[in-house]
């Protein structure tokens, strides 16, 4: 009994046989089912990008109008250039950095 | 030429290509299919149901995958994640019986009959298993990708399979000619 057990073929035979006559299972309507149910596009247009971009460029500008009277701006910018020309000049280098490290991201995500 | 994996993958994450995901999806579905029958008792609607969730949650995570590794061996990673959260819901099942009574030299029918008492012979474990047993007998991966796959010990991926051969011998003595 014992030798008999030892020489019947394991489930290895088995799983040999079945590996062999594995059926492969028609696509039909699957891949069609799973392409529905993916969620929607994460991605935006790239003509939606630039309309997102204009309308916070333009709202940002008015507030800035809004609060800064436009007239004292030329003198405020000539005071800037003449008294402060470093912290003027490292303002626009993080201004740079900062729009820069942001488009980063977003591209990222 | 067919393009390989890491070219559709980069397709999908660069463009959000949804033909290339569909390439995916066509390449791997009978496969994935075929494995998830074998883990439910060959219940092939229950299979389908979670193959489509596999799919799913690869494409939302599609950014988690490492180039360095295959990517059927990472879809099957979901797949056993959605197949164990799948049986806790679905609470026990029954174990499976099996009826067929092979001849030698068998035919299409019993090959098919084949495919299914295995999978009922299956449904004799419990979730995770099964799944070693499937990944290791039917997909011939290495103990250490299967750990891997179901983030498991590679001790419990061993003992499984160890208890598991004996066991299965039992239930598949008529196939055994």
């Amino acid at each position: 009994m014992a030798d008999i057990k030892k020489n019947r073929p394991g489930p290895d035979t088995v799983a040999a046989r079945l590996r062999r006559t594995e059926p492969v299972i028609a696509d039909e309507a699957f891949v069609a089912a799973v392409m529905t149910r993916l969620p929607a596009s994460r991605t935006l247009p790239a003509w939606l990008k630039n309309v997102i971009l204009l309308i916070a460029t333009a709202l940002g500008s008015a507030i800035v109008a809004w609060h800064v009277p436009v007239t004292i701006l030329p003198a405020l910018l000539n005071t800037a250039v003449a008294d402060w020309p470093e912290v003027l000049g490292s303002s626009i280098v993080l201004i740079y950095a900062a729009a820069f490290a942001a488009l980063w991201t977003t591209a990222r995500r | 030429m067919p393009l390989d994996d890491r070219a559709l993958i980069g397709q999908v994450l660069r463009n959000d290509d949804r033909q290339a995901f569909a390439a995916l999806v066509r390449r791997y579905q009978s496969r994935l299919r075929y494995s998830l029958r074998q883990l439910t008792g060959y219940d092939a609607a229950r299979a389908d149901d979670l193959a489509q969730e596999t799919f799913i949650k690869a494409y939302r995570h599609l950014r988690q995958f490492h180039s360095d590794a295959h990517f059927f061996t990472w879809l099957y990673r979901i797949a056993w994640r959605c197949f164990a959260d799948d049986c806790r819901k679905a609470g026990p099942e029954r174990p499976g019986n099996i009826q067929a009574v092979p001849e030698p030299g068998y035919t299409t029918q019993e090959r098919d009959n084949l495919h299914m008492d295995f999978a009922k012979a299956l449904m004799n474990f419990g979730p995770e298993q099964r799944m070693v047993l499937h990944l290791h007998l039917q997909r011939e991966f290495t103990q250490r990708d299967i750990a891997r796959i179901m983030d498991c010990p590679l001790g419990t991926v061993k003992s499984h399979i160890q208890r598991g051969r004996t066991k299965l011998q039992e239930y598949l003595a008529a196939w055994q000619t």
